[in-house]
């Protein structure tokens, strides 16, 4: 997905990612996965307090790495706000792949005007 | 009602509180203390009242817990299970009894149930006491669950002054669980720096009526949150302007 946000950008889409460790986690994670944090593009979120993981119906739901984690999921959230796609996934294997993510953005429809 | 909300009902109905969760929330601040009481409700009040009450219902709420939450036995829920809904409730209500709590959560560490010695070590760090580190660590020692010595080591590193020392080295060597240890691992690199307060601030006044509120057709929950270098972004911010690629992730999966 990260080598594909240029597509992102030009479909003029906006990609949060949230994760519901603190932020020293998260910078950690990215150190472990060989990037420097301030050479990431995408914003990564952390939501230590699992309250908006609770809220978007994610938090503590699966088991791994011994503890209770947050059910992968996307959302597609159209530019009036509203909630226009919605993947839960059913294993950590199961993410919709940026082209099918990038078609849903596409059947939103241009801006108005730009 | 279904099954996702029977844990809060049951907690309401302990609380002579009718099934409205808003409701509850002010009834739990009120009855049980809580300093996070909202402004509306008489905290004067709440402050007279006695611990003894606040244990009472610490127990029933963790037996709540006890009852309502089950553990599957491979790595990944059904869809469909939503009692995910208890563990959320259960730390939101212990976060909100605070101080109070931690006698009965630290006794909790010995309890029989292994789930419920999971969520008592996982809901320590959130209410963050030092009063429970000297049990926190034996968790961390012997527990025989790897949950258990997992979460003690989190919630050792966010109740904050967490210092190695030779039992802690040992145990980030030498325990038998890899996540235990990168656990164990993550505590000490914390250098005694205790999860922001806002967390438990965050937590304790979550409005559980916003549980899985974010459906297809339905207006986006708004949110504030911060990426690594400390950038706050807020939902509502990109409205009128861009749609929004929202994806959860947990760690490196």
């Amino acid at each position: 997905m990260r080598n594909r946000l240029k597509d992102f950008d030009a479909a003029g889409a906006q990609v949060l990612v949230v994760d519901p460790h603190e932020s020293y986690r998260v910078r950690h994670l990215l150190k472990e996965a060989g990037f420097d944090s301030g050479d990431v593009h995408v914003p990564i979120l952390a939501d230590p307090s699992h309250t908006v993981s609770a809220t978007y119906g994610v938090a503590f739901q699966m088991r791994i790495h011994t503890e209770w984690s947050n059910r992968p999921a996307s959302f597609i959230i159209d530019r009036d706000g509203t909630i226009r796609f919605a993947h839960p996934a059913k294993s950590f294997s199961d993410r919709p792949t940026p082209d099918v993510l990038l078609r849903e953005l596409e059947k939103l429809g241009r801006p108005r005007a730009e | 009602m279904s099954e996702p909300l029977s844990s809060t009902r049951s907690l309401a109905t302990v609380l002579s509180a009718g099934p409205c969760v808003t409701a509850l929330v002010s009834l739990v601040a009120l009855f049980l203390g809580s300093d996070r009481a909202s402004a509306q409700t008489p905290v004067a009040a709440s402050e007279r009242r006695g611990t003894g009450l606040a244990h009472s219902s610490t127990d029933e709420i963790v037996g709540r817990f006890r009852r309502g939450w089950t553990a599957e036995k491979g790595h990944i829920r059904p869809l469909d299970d939503r009692n995910w809904k208890t563990r959320i409730t259960a730390l939101k209500s212990l976060v909100m009894v605070g101080p109070a709590a931690v006698p009965p959560l630290v006794r909790g560490l010995d309890d029989e149930n292994a789930e419920a010695r999971v969520f008592a070590a996982q809901t320590l760090g959130f209410v963050g006491d030092a009063r429970a580190v000297n049990r926190l660590e034996r968790t961390l020692a012997e527990d025989k669950d790897p949950a258990a010595r997992l979460y003690a080591a989190d919630s050792l590193g966010m109740i904050g002054g967490f210092r190695s020392n030779p039992l802690v080295e040992r145990i980030a060597v030498k325990d038998p669980n890899k996540d235990v240890r990168a656990h164990l691992k993550y505590a000490i690199e914390r250098n005694g720096e205790a999860v922001s307060k806002t967390v438990r601030e965050d937590l304790g006044r979550f409005d559980l009526s916003r549980l899985a509120t974010a459906q297809v057709g339905k207006s986006a929950p708004d949110f504030t949150l911060t990426d690594a270098l400390g950038r706050r972004y807020q939902l509502s911010d990109f409205r009128g302007k861009k749609p929004v690629v929202l994806v959860f992730i947990y760690g490196d999966t």
